[in-house]
Formats: structure tokens, C-alpha cells, sequence
């Protein structure tokens, strides 16, 4: 994880800026060779780019599959239980967005949110296809 | 990894922090003056003194209305609240008055006027008072409402992402709660924007989460799709709305309100009646909705009572809410602070005022990290400059805009076509004049301008309001009126903190180039 923070700031801070030596890349397979260091840059572009995904639109299907399901299964009346799924949602989204940046790998992440996509969307089709909308 | 973690935490702090702190920045400025939007708006047409009482507001409402759109759909009454002085009302024209009812500016006062407490229209400046700032901090202005809420949206949901990684950023949380050190420079700043953050830490929490809730529905429809087909069928059993009978045509004449205002005050346990909806007024299906005042309890969706307009009896009153219902009142009623008294209502503002600084401390300290860090001060990059010099047009550029908006108020004539749209234009002139001085003037000076005249046009509104109006400090003050004098003293506070902001700089400025910020590991987070 220190890794890629200090690959971030390298990135985010302004130019020429020296990151500092705490914060340096532990990567201990990457050879320090600069014909390498251009790869291991795209590399770190590519891991934000799917993080940053993950954690807006990634996120947003996963909290309005939870919302769905949890509006549907909740024990009480319909309307109650939209509610309180709606307001739930409020606070799943902004969690959902820390965890994605405090998880080490991007693909896990993606994984993960792919596999409780699937989960909480059978649970929403399913509760769908046994009693219909009011 | 735990530091590792903080870090992380530190870097999603500091960009989804900038990226939408401009835009966050004029909501919680015009957000903050929404708690006392009432007593801008009674600054904002000083010919309405007094306070009227609701039982004649009401019957004098309904007199007007069944003159002026006895065939209308339905009519909305907004009732003065404690600290209002004037009744809104509203209609629906029906098919008889003709053309199609026509959305879009310049159409507003067809259907809508203001009133005073006796029913008559009120003789007042148009304006649109302090409900234009108020609703600005959610539907912005020139752009269509809609992309303005999900855009605000947006901000608020980058801002309680913001505040929680600023937390998870933050370890030395108690101990910074009473340090302010001054004249530190960057240090100075970071103190500024962990103390004004750390301070009043559960308000933004409080404030941003509820400002979510408000608009829920819009960001996250899924919840209510997910067991509806239609959404209105959620709100009727949430909220035991009831759909308008269709007209049966037969007139009828409308039952007097005051046995109604009555009813509903003893079932409420005195509580006051802010909203009349009539639908179907003059018809024999004519009903009378009445809801309760949002100054009467912190839940802001009060009960309502609906009563037949043409035999005055009652016909239903809302059911009880459910746990999640009633907890989506009451956080809606945390966030608007409509229950709150004079004393709670000042800590709203001044908490208000806090989250302000701390957006605008946050978006500064942005340039302040970064200008120590600049291989050549001298000639930034181009996103630093961006920042510095939108820096510098949003926070200078829209307090001083607001000033613009009250002057506006007392200067332009009285006769002026579309005059409430040009108080608001008048806002945005400025602010757009701000953004042009701030690009065509060196950083520092720019910085010193802006302020600088943002404190004047704030010191010139009590004189300027002295002279156009005969409620000067002296005269409202025999009159026993407090509300102007306040208002002329929050100007001058304002003014006041401008100009020493303007000063600071300068100073600050004059002390230059050598300062270097001290540098310990908390600042690398920052």
C-alpha cells in the first residue's frame, strides 16, 4: 500500500517535487532501471484509473443493487423499507468509496464488486420475480 | 499499513476536496444565509412592517384568490411564518382561463403574488429576497434545476467522502480542537482549516448528510423503484397524500378557514398552520389540506388535515409515520433548522459560517502546500495557477456578489422591468467581474483587490440603506425593531473581516519572498 500512495503523490504533486524518502516505492521486483520506470508509471495510471471507477460507478451499481434488495427484504411495509434503503444508501455509497481506496489491488476490489453485484442483483430479481412491484 | 492507510485516506482527502470545493464553497456561503432567509427577505422589501396574525393571513389569502382565480386548479398558500411578514400564494390556472399554464421566467408573477396580512398584494419591490440565496444553494441559477441538483449532489456526496478520509487523516483530532496558531503561514492555514473542521466536525457531518437526504429520492430512485411502479404511489402511503377529486362543476361557495385553522391548531397542540392547499376551489369537491408550520417541531413533513372546502367538514387527517418516515423528517428538519430559536439559530448560522472557512481554508491551503514545494515560485504551472486564481474568483468573488445582491436591492429603481431577476444578475456581475480581475492581476494583488472591495460594498449596505429608506438604525430602533440594526451589524462584521483578510495578505505579501513553511510529517498528510 505505501507503494502506490507514494506512486500517487509522485504523480499528483507538482513537478519536479522530490518525494519523500518514508514514502519511496518499496516494490522490491521492480528494477530501478529508467526504461522501466515508464511502464511502472502507465501501470500506476492504469490501477488509479480502475480504482477511481470502481469507487464511482463500480460503487454506484453495487449501493443501488443493496438499495433494491434491502428496500425489498426489509421486514416491514413497502413504503417504510424504500425508506429506510434509500437512507441507508446515503451512508453505504461514501463507506463503499473509503474501501475502495484502502483496498490494496484495484482487481481485487473490481472483483469483489462484480461478485456482490451478482449476489445483491439475484437477490433483487429474484425477490422481483416472486411478488411484483406495487 | 496503517500509516499507509492515512496516506491513502490523505490523497483521496486532498483531490476529491479540490475538485468540487469551489462549487461546495457557494453552497454552504448561500446555505449559511438560508438560516435567516425570513429576515433577509423582510430586509429585502422594507415597505412590509409587522406581523400578522395566521387566522387573518389565511381568510385574507382565500378572499383574494376567490377574486383574482376563482376558476384555478387548485391554489397554495404559504403562510407567514414567526419571522415572516407576508403570505405567498400560488395557483394552477384551470382549462377556462385559456392558454396552457407556460413554464419559464418572466411568467411568475401571472400566478403568483404576495400578500400581506389582510390579503391585500403587497406594495413591495419585486425581489426575490432571501429565498433566491436559499434555494441557489441547491438549484444554482441559469443552469436547469435539475442538473443543478444532481451537480450539488455530487459536491456534497465528494464532501462527506472528504470529511470522512479527513477524519481518517487526522490522528491528533482533540488536541487540534484548541490549536490556532497564528502567523505560521502554512502551518497557520492547516491550524485554520482543522479548527474551524475539528470544531464544529458533527454540524458537517450532520449537514451534509442530511443535505443528501433532502434530495434522496433523486440520487438513489432505486430504493423507492425497486417495491413501486409509480413513485407517487410511495409518496401517497408515505405521506397519506390524496390524489384532488376530479371537479364535479356545481359551485359551491368556500366554508370559512378560521374554524379550520382552529381545528388543526387544537389537534397539533397549538402548533401553527403553515401551508393551505385548496384544490378544486368554488367546486362542491373543493378541498381545504391544511399543514402544520415547520417552525412548530424538528421534523420538517408536519401532519397535515384535509377538510371539504364547501361544507367545512373534516375529512382526514395523515396517519401516523413509520420509524424510517419520521426519521427522514427529522433529518430533513436538522438540515433546514426551521424549528430552531433565535439563540439555536445564530449557532446554525455561525456553524454555517465556519464550514465556509473550512472549504475556503482547505481549497487555499491547497495553493499554500503546494507554492512551498514550486521548483520556481516565481512562474507557477498552469494548474497551480488555475487554482490560485479560481481560488481567489469563488471566494473573494461570491461574497462580495452577495453584498452586490443586497445593494442591488436598494438601488436599482423601484419601476424596473424584471427587477428581482436583475438584484440576482447583479450578483453574478460582480462575481464574474471578481473571476476577470483575479486572471488579469498578479496572484497577491488580486487576492488584496477582491477583499478589499468586497469590505467596502459591504460597508456601504447600512449607509446605502440609511439613505434609500427611512428604517436607519435610530428610527428602527425607537420602533423597536431590531432586525434592521442586526442586519446593518453583520454587514459591518462582514465588511470588517474582509478588510482584515485583505490586510493579512498584504502584510503577508509585503514579508515575502523568504517565508518558508516549517515542514513536519503531519504537513506532508495535510
Amino acid at each position: 500500500l505505501d507503494g502506490r500512495s507514494a506512486a500517487l503523490s509522485s504523480l499528483f504533486a507538482p513537478a519536479g517535487v522530490a518525494v519523500p524518502a518514508a514514502r519511496k516505492p518499496r516494490l522490491t521486483s521492480v528494477p530501478r532501471a529508467a526504461a522501466k520506470h515508464a511502464s511502472t508509471t502507465r501501470h500506476v495510471w492504469v490501477a488509479l484509473t480502475a480504482r477511481v471507477l470502481a469507487a464511482t460507478i463500480g460503487n454506484y451499481v453495487v449501493t443501488t443493487l443493496l438499495t433494491a434488495l434491502l428496500a425489498r427484504i426489509l421486514p416491514t411495509t413497502a413504503a417504510e423499507g424504500s425508506m429506510t434503503a434509500t437512507l441507508l444508501s446515503l451512508a453505504i455509497f461514501p463507506a463503499l468509496v473509503l474501501t475502495s481506496f484502502a483496498v490494496r489491488s484495484p482487481w481485487r476490489l473490481w472483483a469483489w464488486m462484480l461478485a456482490t453485484s451478482f449476489v445483491f442483483g439475484s437477490g433483487v430479481w429474484l425477490s422481483l420475480a416472486s411478488g411484483g412491484r406495487l | 499499513v496503517k500509516e499507509g492507510f492515512r496516506q491513502c485516506m490523505a490523497w483521496l482527502h486532498t483531490w476529491t476536496g479540490l475538485l468540487l470545493g469551489w462549487l461546495l464553497f457557494a453552497v454552504f456561503a448561500t446555505g449559511t444565509t438560508a438560516y435567516f432567509q425570513d429576515e433577509i427577505t423582510r430586509w429585502m422589501r422594507p415597505e412590509v412592517t409587522g406581523q400578522p396574525s395566521i387566522v387573518r393571513s389565511a381568510e385574507g389569502a382565500m378572499r383574494w384568490l376567490g377574486e383574482q382565480a376563482p376558476d384555478a386548479r387548485s391554489w397554495y398558500i404559504t403562510l407567514p411564518s414567526a419571522r415572516g411578514a407576508e403570505t405567498t400564494v400560488f395557483w394552477v390556472p384551470g382549462e377556462k382561463d385559456g392558454a396552457p399554464r407556460k413554464r419559464g421566467r418572466g411568467r411568475r408573477s401571472d400566478t403568483q403574488a404576495v400578500l400581506d396580512g389582510d390579503g391585500n398584494k403587497v406594495a413591495a419591490r419585486d425581489t426575490r429576497g432571501g429565498t433566491f440565496l436559499y434555494r441557489f444553494h441547491f438549484d444554482l441559477h441559469y443552469i436547469p434545476v435539475i442538473w443543478a441538483r444532481y451537480l450539488v449532489g455530487l459536491a456534497a456526496m465528494f464532501m462527506l467522502v472528504a470529511i470522512l478520509s479527513g477524519i481518517i487523516t487526522h490522528k491528533k483530532i482533540l488536541a487540534d480542537f484548541f490549536l490556532l496558531r497564528f502567523g505560521k503561514g502554512q502551518r497557520s492555514w492547516l491550524d485554520a482549516h482543522n479548527v474551524t473542521a475539528v470544531t464544529a466536525l458533527p454540524f458537517h457531518l450532520m449537514i451534509t448528510y442530511t443535505g443528501l437526504v433532502t434530495l434522496a429520492v433523486l440520487y438513489m430512485p432505486w430504493g423507492v423503484a425497486a417495491n413501486y411502479a409509480q413513485p407517487a404511489s410511495y409518496y401517497q402511503q408515505l405521506w397519506g397524500d390524496r390524489q384532488p377529486p376530479e371537479p364535479s362543476g356545481i359551485k359551491a361557495p368556500m366554508a370559512p378557514v378560521a374554524p379550520m385553522v382552529a381545528e388543526a391548531r387544537r389537534r397539533w397542540n397549538g402548533a401553527d398552520v403553515g401551508v393551505i392547499t385548496v384544490a378544486n376551489p368554488g367546486d362542491s369537491t373543493a378541498t381545504v389540506t391544511l399543514l402544520r408550520a415547520m417552525g412548530g417541531a424538528i421534523a420538517t413533513r408536519g401532519p397535515n388535515i384535509v377538510f371539504s372546502g364547501a361544507s367545512g367538514k373534516l375529512l382526514s387527517a395523515s396517519p401516523e409515520r413509520g420509524g424510517a418516515a419520521l426519521t427522514e423528517s427529522v433529518m430533513v428538519g436538522l438540515h433546514a433548522g426551521r424549528y430552531a430559536d433565535i439563540g439555536l439559530r445564530w449557532f446554525y448560522f455561525l456553524s454555517g459560517v465556519g464550514g465556509t472557512i473550512m472549504v475556503a481554508s482547505g481549497l487555499v491551503l491547497w495553493t499554500v502546500k503546494r507554492r512551498a514545494k514550486l521548483p520556481d515560485p516565481a512562474r507557477p504551472h498552469f494548474g497551480f495557477r488555475l487554482v490560485e486564481r479560481l481560488n481567489i474568483a469563488t471566494i473573494g468573488g461570491l461574497i462580495a456578489g452577495i453584498a452586490a445582491y443586497f445593494l442591488a436591492n436598494r438601488l436599482l429603481p423601484l419601476q424596473m422591468a424584471q427587477r428581482a431577476e436583475w438584484e440576482i444578475h447583479s450578483m453574478f456581475i460582480v462575481w464574474g467581474a471578481s473571476l476577470a480581475w483575479a486572471l488579469a492581476r498578479p496572484a497577491r494583488r488580486a487576492w488584496i483587490e477582491v477583499l478589499g472591495a468586497g469590505a467596502v460594498l459591504y460597508a456601504a449596505i447600512p449607509v446605502v440603506n440609511a439613505i434609500t429608506t427611512a428604517r436607519n438604525p435610530i428610527a428602527s430602533l425607537a420602533a423597536g425593531d431590531w432586525l434592521f440594526p442586526t442586519f446593518d451589524l453583520v454587514m459591518l462584521a462582514t465588511a470588517a473581516t474582509l478588510g482584515w483578510s485583505a490586510r493579512k495578505v498584504h502584510r503577508h505579501a509585503a514579508k515575502l519572498p523568504q517565508q518558508r513553511a516549517p515542514r513536519d510529517k503531519e504537513l506532508a498528510l495535510a
